[in-house]
């Protein structure tokens, strides 16, 4: 008998503890809803401070590009994956040579095509962190070469 | 009594350690909209029989598509003007799929045995002796006269890339006919000295009974020594191993190996395999659509007109793109063909996973999927798009090219490309097959923005969980669809199940009209393929509460004809696709 109420108890608390474990608590509610919050407002920081307004811009002066660092509490940060263009703080300079420098398919040089690629696209990534959150996006800009810019080293 | 207690306390363990998409589903309530989301599927399904059959009642094979205003199968028009009804069981495994659930979730054999009659028809009279299927890319069965017709010149290819067949089906109903084809796919495709492949296989091949006792043979992708990055051959005769046709390959292998309990093929395929993953950019991680490109072949007279751009030219990125330098290779482009790369190789290689235990492609499947994100992409004005790059990372947006080639016209820009829905459920079937919480984390993230940014809502932190969706989205998507039933079917939650039901709901209202599902009201044909009435049958399956593995499962949808065909002018000649040139054509285009 006394085993068998053992098991009983054994079973009940167990049965109790699947119940609450299918639940959120408050707490975890709350948590979820915090986590929430946060999601929300890096998404809006995104789409709110003007950060989105850089993507395909194309510059032609040198300078601060002015890149949100804040926006209601969230922090941005930039990783350019060309410096020398466009520096992690967001400083341009123009190039002194072209992009890319533009031949036909034997890698002769035709007047025509001479400088068909001058503008470099450089891609910065974007961190916005806000209350240990973090949500990454990318920004592509144009930047134009200097007006003394020559053609580059030819590649092919 | 001590056993009874160490029992219950590993069950009480058991309960407190499970993975962070543990799911509880509870009973759910099958309502009105549910059974007019199945009656619509149905009555789609009865009609392309009454009007696929109507057509021929001499046989059991059906159209690829159905013209919704007459009824009539579509029709392929030779550059003789010849319009022939055509069927091409390749490009129907979606439909394949759609029956055989369709008796799963109204317990009616009925379309089980219309998919076995149809596939039984075609294996009986549609192999060649030397075990190829008459169907494909170039191969299609006159709906008219029964016999088999080359859209490719008077003797066309074998051709499959991402048709993935329905092996299953094939096995019950032929498996002797089945395993030839497995067989014959790889001896009439793959060379096995060199690990050269091609898309095309000749009918013309003799069977080989000891197809895969070849002896393994080295990597053919080498490390450069200096610069640690894959040297990728151009040493290919004419062959080009894209991998649409390898993941074809490779799947057959798999399935092969599974069925007979012989690890050879499976051997095989994971060197395939293999050559695609040594061929990947190892810094950033994207991977390659081909591991070799062709030597040159032709003329250097010839070749030096950039807009002809036969392969025996030699690498046709590396001329049209000459100015990016080595880079420039076919391999390395990322904005081109990155469904075949990330989405239907990825689906393959999980499937394959899954159902053989090939562990490592799921590793492989998030590396390819993470550093491509990582590396190309972006939000741009709300929509999730792709920044063109090859591989290695050098971006090519807003390129302006000098000549015309392969890759397009003069004077073309080169701009981001969508990021399709298609690219949901490879994403997440990595996340709920990866192992370790710590490894999902990336993926969901990108996976949680690339959902947002569809406007389908928040899936909230990884787990899923506690989602905060978009219920009344307006969305008719059939991969979204799917994703809410796998998510669902991993979290138990059921904001998920409900917003499948709005998508399928949307997808119903807006894609089912004059009885069939089409692409839109205006469109003229409704394609077999489609994959929105597998995914509307597997929600209506989990609703019922069948299990998402008693159902038949989506992998592609991409089948096509492509050939020789007279040109909308109606006078020349042309060489196009069908999704072109049928899944184009509207109700006010009809034909006589």
């Amino acid at each position: 008998m006394k085993k068998k109420n053992i098991l009983l108890l054994l079973l009940i608390t167990l049965f109790t503890f699947s119940l609450f474990a299918c639940q959120n608590k408050p707490e975890e509610a709350d948590n979820v809803s915090q986590e929430r919050e946060v999601y929300q407002t890096l998404v809006r920081a995104e789409e709110i401070s003007g950060l989105t307004g850089f993507n395909n811009k194309i510059v032609d002066e040198e300078g601060s590009l002015g890149l949100p660092t804040e926006y209601e509490g969230v922090k941005f940060t930039y990783s350019s994956r060309i410096k020398e263009v466009i520096s992690d703080d967001g400083v341009v300079t123009q190039p002194m040579t072209w992009w890319l420098q533009s031949r036909n398919q034997q890698g002769e040089v035709v007047e025509e095509f001479s400088g068909l690629n001058k503008n470099w696209p450089v891609v910065i990534d974007v961190k916005m962190t806000y209350e240990n959150q973090v949500r990454q996006a990318k920004l592509l800009i144009i930047v134009v070469p200097h007006r003394d810019a020559v053609a580059p080293d030819y590649l092919g | 009594m001590r056993k009874l207690i160490a029992i219950l306390l590993v069950l009480a363990a058991s309960i407190t350690s499970v993975s962070i998409f543990a799911s509880e589903k509870q009973g759910l309530v099958y309502t009105d909209s549910d059974y007019q989301r199945l009656h619509a599927v149905i009555e789609h399904v009865d009609n392309v029989l009454k009007y696929g059959h109507g057509f021929n009642p001499n046989t059991k094979l059906l159209p690829d598509a159905v013209n919704t205003l007459t009824g009539e199968p579509a029709k392929w028009t030779f550059p003789n003007r010849a319009k022939v009804p055509y069927s091409d069981l390749a490009n129907q495994q979606n439909f394949l799929r759609t029956l055989v659930a369709l008796s799963k979730v109204t317990k009616n054999d009925k379309y089980y045995n219309e998919a076995k009659a149809t596939v039984g028809e075609f294996m009986d009279n549609y192999q060649d002796r030397n075990g190829l299927m008459y169907w494909g890319g170039h191969r299609i069965i006159n709906m008219e006269t029964l016999e088999v017709q080359s859209t490719e010149g008077e003797n066309g290819p074998h051709e499959l890339k991402n048709m993935l067949p329905y092996y299953d089906l094939m096995m019950e109903v032929n498996e002797a006919a089945t395993i030839r084809f497995m067989e014959q796919l790889w001896t009439a495709h793959f060379r096995w000295q060199t690990a050269d492949m091609n898309r095309h296989g000749s009918f013309s091949t003799a069977y080989d009974p000891n197809v895969f006792g070849q002896p393994m043979i080295d990597d053919v992708i080498v490390l450069d020594e200096e610069t640690n990055l894959p040297i990728i051959p151009a040493d290919s005769p004419g062959d080009l191993p894209f991998v649409n046709a390898a993941t074809d390959l490779a799947y057959a292998a798999f399935t092969l190996s599974n069925h007979r309990g012989d690890s050879e093929p499976a051997q095989w395929a994971r060197y395939l395999m293999k050559q695609y993953e040594l061929a990947s950019n190892p810094d950033t991680n994207m991977t390659v659509y081909q591991y070799k490109s062709t030597r040159v072949s032709k003329s250097e007279a010839e070749c030096l007109d950039p807009s002809y751009t036969n392969s025996g030219c030699g690498d046709r990125v590396a001329r049209q793109f000459r100015d990016f330098g080595p880079i420039a290779r076919e391999s390395s482009v990322q904005w081109k063909n990155t469904q075949a790369v990330y989405v239907d190789n990825v689906l393959m290689m999980l499937e394959v996973a899954e159902k053989f235990g090939e562990d490592d492609f799921i590793t492989r499947s998030r590396k390819y999927l993470e550093g491509y994100l990582d590396m190309a992409y972006i939000r741009v004005d709300g929509r999730n798009k792709i920044i063109p790059m090859f591989n290695d990372g050098t971006v090519t947006y807003g390129y302006v090219t000098p000549e015309p080639g392969y890759y397009g016209p003069s004077n073309m820009r080169i701009d981001y490309t969508d990021l399709p829905s298609t690219f949901l459920l490879p994403i997440l079937r990595t996340i709920l097959m990866t192992k370790e919480e710590a490894d999902q984390v990336k993926l969901w993230t990108y996976f949680r923005e690339i959902v947002h940014t569809f406007g389908l809502g928040d899936v909230g932190e990884l787990g899923g969980k506690n989602p905060s969706l978009e219920l009344e989205s307006s969305i008719d998507d059939p991969f979204a669809l799917m994703t809410m039933i796998e998510l669902y079917d991993a979290t138990g939650n059921r904001d998920y199940i409900n917003l499948a039901r709005t998508i399928g709901n949307n997808l119903v209202r807006k894609k089912f009209h004059r009885g069939f599902f089409v692409e839109n009201e205006i469109m003229l044909y409704s394609r077999l393929d489609q994959p929105d009435t597998l995914a509307l049958l597997i929600l209506d399956g989990v609703i019922r509460g069948i299990k998402t593995s008693d159902l038949p499962y989506y992998l592609a949808d991409s089948g096509y004809i492509h050939g020789y065909m007279l040109a909308n002018d109606g006078v020349s000649e042309t060489r196009d696709y069908s999704p072109k040139y049928i899944y184009t054509r509207t109700i006010y285009e009809l034909e006589d």
